[in-house]
């Protein structure tokens, strides 16, 4: 029946493809603690994040320990909401992948591009499995207002409604619960959820870009609104964007994260014991992991280094670095003390 | 570490004295989440007294997550909601979380994906928070198999867990709490069957006693001579059942005296109300907050 | 001073693999219908040829541009038996379709569908299944599996006998029937003492997607044609995944590929589009074949199952 549509030689409009209308990627990553006593070891990483017979798990050593899963696919067909409040009937397959950083952090992040302008009706599935990572609009859609209204939605997803957090979060409670895992995390943390969308911008189109936009909304929700050079949708997994996206979700993570335990180290800071027991953790846990940038493609270093000039990630992070440590010399310091006093009585 | 509240039955004082005994944590520092499995009547919104969630929440509630009605659960931040700590989380607090149940709640039955779902859920809420108190329904329910079940998967096999049976001071409800744990379909029982280990099942369980009136204490002082023998009497006697049945003292992990407030009201007792207004006994948040010390204290868990 | 600093293992590579125009496959034999003899071989050979010669004549005349190249291939099952030896096999199989007048360039065995070389061939495309979604899978709820089974819409409900009993039964629905559904649910795989039995149609699927040159494993071709053996061996899980019985032979892999088919395997095939259409494809190795085949002026489907075509024969 839908040989009609598709005969068995049937061109493909590779025109169509490359054509510079505008188009869109969306997505989600939620960041989080590795539950794991110390840092999981290459072998044990790469088993952990072999979610594909026969695709790689890509490793890399510098400056820090990096390894990112193959893609896995799931299959949709739903709507969209749009900044005008329209929902948009789309489908196609979202991808999902894992990174650990460091050994310790834990990332998973689904997501596809939209293209916005898909036929009027739903097409054989043969046609997205061939595509993974794409979603089709069933009719045309903005791609301004797909990429606004996805941004928007901080809270709950309506039922009907794509929901890529629930799909990461499904892969990162299956990495969480694995054997692989000792199970015992050295430090209480809570994960972040970060919501990012991607504007594919023409040359003829009068922004700036690069140009990223980071709101940070409660405790644990984010979202990172992106104007991206249009020659970088080429790149198949949008690969550049996407390491981009996840860099800073795991350092606004490490930040979150760290505020977090000095929050906790001061409210128990008078029990040396419990302070103590605080401060170590969080030293040789956390605060190895900076490393702003370290993976982030020449074209859109310029995102990181708008970044540090204003909040200042890396501002923070010294200051909070330095809070840290003085704290470990003051306790230090006072035991010491307690024993010159000890001594001299004894 | 995950503290299951169980009892025999109904009204013996569990919701309020677990919930207490949260608060007591939560101010001593501890990132702190509360449960309510209580499947057949949600009403933790009550004693905490978060509006909105008094009778439970709609559409992402506990059951309809276990139930897998619902992809995510609904978190409310007793600090930010609820009326009782005036202005936010307080200096040196850690965090208290409450998980409401699903308005109209319902039963479900235990099968694989709810305990798969339920043990997702503990072992998320492990990474962030250190105490986890699971407030299950009374007798032996549904609430009850899902715990074991999920604490028997090797996911949390790390993952501290206590288990707390509340009764009151009286023959019956000591009879019925040896039941529930030692019984033929006690939680003993219940427990090896789901694939626990009955020697190390029997450390992790502790019997906490509520509305107790103490024979020494001042509160029995307008008793007449007799009358206060009776006490005594009556008191030695239920200490030497408990002791026969194993709920003795040395498996007791505290008692929480009778309160007026507490008979009158299900709430959270906060030292404005026994410092300001000067409703509630000094002793009823010192018994809560030694639960709360003891519970988290290894040595008292070391063993019997 | 310019740096720049790689590190090879975080690079994902991908084999090119050479390509014929079509690739076509000359029917398909059970391990029993060999022994029915020399004279059952020859007349199935022969039912071929004329089939597949006008297949051919027809796939020149839509490409002017040239003489396209065209292989040949025949599949040998010696998964689900292993009667014969590729000793006493091969030989036969040249010799009837030399008197049939149809050249075999390729043979192929189908158990290197499953397995070969260390390659778990099968499981590398059954991890790369993506069920169809029905109208309102929006992500949030795990997709429905059955384990070892794979359906072309929604399956009718199931539960336990009592809660069924409350309500009618509800029919299965095909995600993408056109009023009404022509459900399939495939079985994938059987398992028997720990060791998983592939079905039929998903050995057929990996075939088909191992003659477009799709299939890779870390970025490598994993069935590529190997000269024919000095000796030919007893068993047959010595002999490589594919052997060249013709020097001349135009690659084995097509852009698209042609099977001449018994009518008896046309519920296989079926099912094995069933499979196909939910094989997530890899978008790079999709898109250089595409382009590859345009360069040649060849416009070739972006979907697999665009990509395959039939003919059923019939023995009148
Ligand atoms: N220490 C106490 N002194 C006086 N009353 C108390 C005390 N502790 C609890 N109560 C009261 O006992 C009643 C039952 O308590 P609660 O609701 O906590 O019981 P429960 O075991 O959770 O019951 P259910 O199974 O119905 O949920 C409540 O009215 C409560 O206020
Ligand atoms: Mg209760």
């Amino acid at each position: 029946m839908r040989a009609q549509e598709t005969p068995a030689y049937s061109p493909t409009d590779p025109a169509r493809d490359t054509a510079a209308t505008a188009s869109v990627a969306v997505g989600e990553i939620r960041t989080g603690l590795l539950r794991h006593g110390a840092s999981l070891t290459t072998d044990a990483t790469e088993r952990l994040l072999d979610l594909l017979p026969g695709e790689p798990v890509l490793q890399s050593r510098r400056p820090i320990d990096h390894a990112l899963s193959p893609d896995v696919a799931n299959g949709v067909d739903c709507n969209v909401l749009t900044s005008n409040g329209a929902r948009v009937h789309t489908v196609g397959t979202v991808l999902t992948h894992a990174a650990i950083t460091g050994g310790r952090v834990l990332q998973t992040s689904t997501y596809a591009r939209i293209d916005p302008a898909g036929s009027r009706h739903r097409r054989s599935w043969a046609h997205y499995t061939a595509r993974p990572g794409r979603l089709e609009t069933l009719g045309r859609a903005d791609a301004d207002e797909l990429a606004a209204g996805f941004a928007a939605l901080t809270g709950a997803v309506a039922p009907g409604c794509l929901d890529v957090g629930a799909v990461c979060e499904r892969l990162a409670r299956r990495l969480q619960s694995s054997p692989l895992l000792d199970g015992c995390p050295p430090i209480k943390s809570q994960w972040t959820r970060t919501r990012w969308t991607a504007l594919f911008v023409s040359k003829h189109d009068e922004r700036a870009v690069p140009r990223a936009d980071f709101v940070l909304y409660d405790e644990n929700v984010r979202t990172i609104s992106l104007l991206i050079p249009y020659a970088l949708r080429e790149s198949y997994r949008l690969g550049a964007v996407l390491e981009l996206c996840r860099d800073l979700a795991l350092h606004d993570w490490v930040l979150t994260t760290l505020s977090q335990r000095i929050k906790r180290i001061s409210s128990v800071s008078g029990d040396r014991t419990r302070a103590v027991g605080e401060l170590y953790p969080t030293i040789s846990h956390l605060l190895h992991l900076w490393m702003p940038g370290a993976r982030v493609e020449p074209q859109l270093a310029r995102v990181w280094d708008g970044f540090e000039r204003q909040p200042g990630f890396t501002r923070q992070w010294n200051t909070s670095v330095g809070w840290i440590r003085d704290q470990l010399s003051l306790h230090t310091l006072q035991l010491l003390g307690g024993l010159e006093s000890n001594r001299t009585a004894g | 570490m995950i503290i299951f509240s169980v009892s025999h039955k109904g009204g013996t004082g569990r919701s309020v004295t677990s919930t207490n005994l949260a608060y007591r944590a939560a101010l001593r520092g501890y990132n702190t989440c509360y449960l309510d499995f209580d499947f057949g009547s949600p009403t933790i919104g009550t004693i905490f007294d978060v509006e909105n969630t008094i009778d439970g929440v709609i559409g992402n509630g506990l059951h309809d997550f276990l139930g897998g009605r619902s992809a995510d659960v609904q978190r409310v931040s007793v600090w930010a909601e609820s009326k009782v700590s005036g202005s936010g989380q307080p200096p040196g607090a850690g965090s208290l979380t409450l998980l409401p149940g699903s308005r109209g709640g319902g039963e479900f039955s235990v099968d694989k994906a709810t305990v798969d779902r339920c043990t997702e859920l503990f072992v998320k809420l492990d990474e962030e928070f250190d105490l986890i108190l699971v407030d299950l329904s009374a007798g032996r329910s549904f609430a009850v198999e899902l715990a074991l079940q999920c604490t028997a998967r090797p996911a949390l096999r790390m993952v501290p867990a206590r288990w707390l049976v509340f009764h009151r001071w009286t023959r019956q409800h000591v009879r019925a709490a040896h039941d529930l744990v030692y019984g033929e379909r006690g939680l003993l029982n219940s427990a090896v069957s789901t694939g626990h280990d009955d020697a190390v099942m029997r450390t992790l369980i502790r019997f906490v006693r509520t509305a107790y009136i103490d024979p020494h204490s001042p509160s029995t002082d307008h008793l007449s001579p007799t009358q206060q023998n009776w006490l005594f009497e009556m008191d030695r006697d239920l200490e030497a059942l408990s002791a026969r049945l194993k709920l003795g003292r040395s498996v007791r992990l505290g008692s929480v005296s009778l309160d007026a407030v507490l008979q009158w009201r299900e709430q959270l007792i906060t030292d404005r109300d026994v410092k300001t207004l000067g409703i509630a006994h000094e002793e009823t948040v010192r018994a809560y907050e030694d639960l709360a010390q003891a519970v988290t204290d290894p040595a008292v868990w070391e063993s019997i | 001073m310019d740096t720049s600093f790689r590190e090879t293992s975080t690079l994902r590579r991908v084999q090119d693999v050479a390509y014929s125009h079509l690739s076509v496959e000359l029917d398909h034999l059970y391990m029993e219908d060999f022994l029915l003899g020399e004279q059952h071989l020859r007349s199935r050979i022969e039912q071929v040829a004329p089939w597949f010669e006008t297949a051919v004549r027809t796939f020149e005349a839509r490409r002017p541009s040239g003489r396209p190249r065209v292989s040949t291939c025949f599949l040998v099952d010696d998964y689900f038996s292993n009667l014969i030896p590729p000793a006493e096999l091969l030989p036969m199989l040249r010799e009837a379709a030399d008197k049939g007048g149809v050249r075999v360039d390729y043979v192929a065995r189908e158990s290197a569908c499953a397995q070969y070389e260390g390659v778990e061939v099968a499981a590398i495309v059954a991890g790369r299944l993506v069920s169809v979604p029905v109208e309102g899978t929006d992500g949030s709820r795990p997709p429905v599996a059955e384990s070892g089974w794979l359906s072309n819409g929604q399956r009718s409900p199931s539960g336990p006998a009592e809660a069924l009993r409350m309500h009618a039964w509800q029919p299965p629905v095909e995600a993408e029937a056109r009023q009404h559904s022509i459900f399939v649910d495939v079985q994938l795989w059987s398992e028997k003492d720990g060791e998983r039995l592939w079905s039929c149609p998903m050995l057929a699927a990996v075939w088909q997607l191992s003659r477009l040159g799709l299939l890779r494993d870390h970025g490598r071709t994993i069935i590529q044609p190997r000269p024919l053996p000095e000796d030919l061996p007893a068993e047959w899980s010595a002999m490589p995944a594919v052997i060249q019985l013709n020097r001349s032979a135009a690659p084995f892999h097509g852009y698209c590929t042609l099977s001449l088919l018994d009518s008896r395997f046309l519920g296989i095939e079926h099912a094995v589009r069933v499979i196909l259409d939910q094989v997530t494809q890899d978008a790079e190795v999709m898109t250089r074949v595409v382009q590859r085949a345009l360069q040649e002026g060849m416009r070739v489907a972006q979907d697999v199952t665009g990509r395959i075509a039939y003919t059923f024969m019939t023995d009148f």
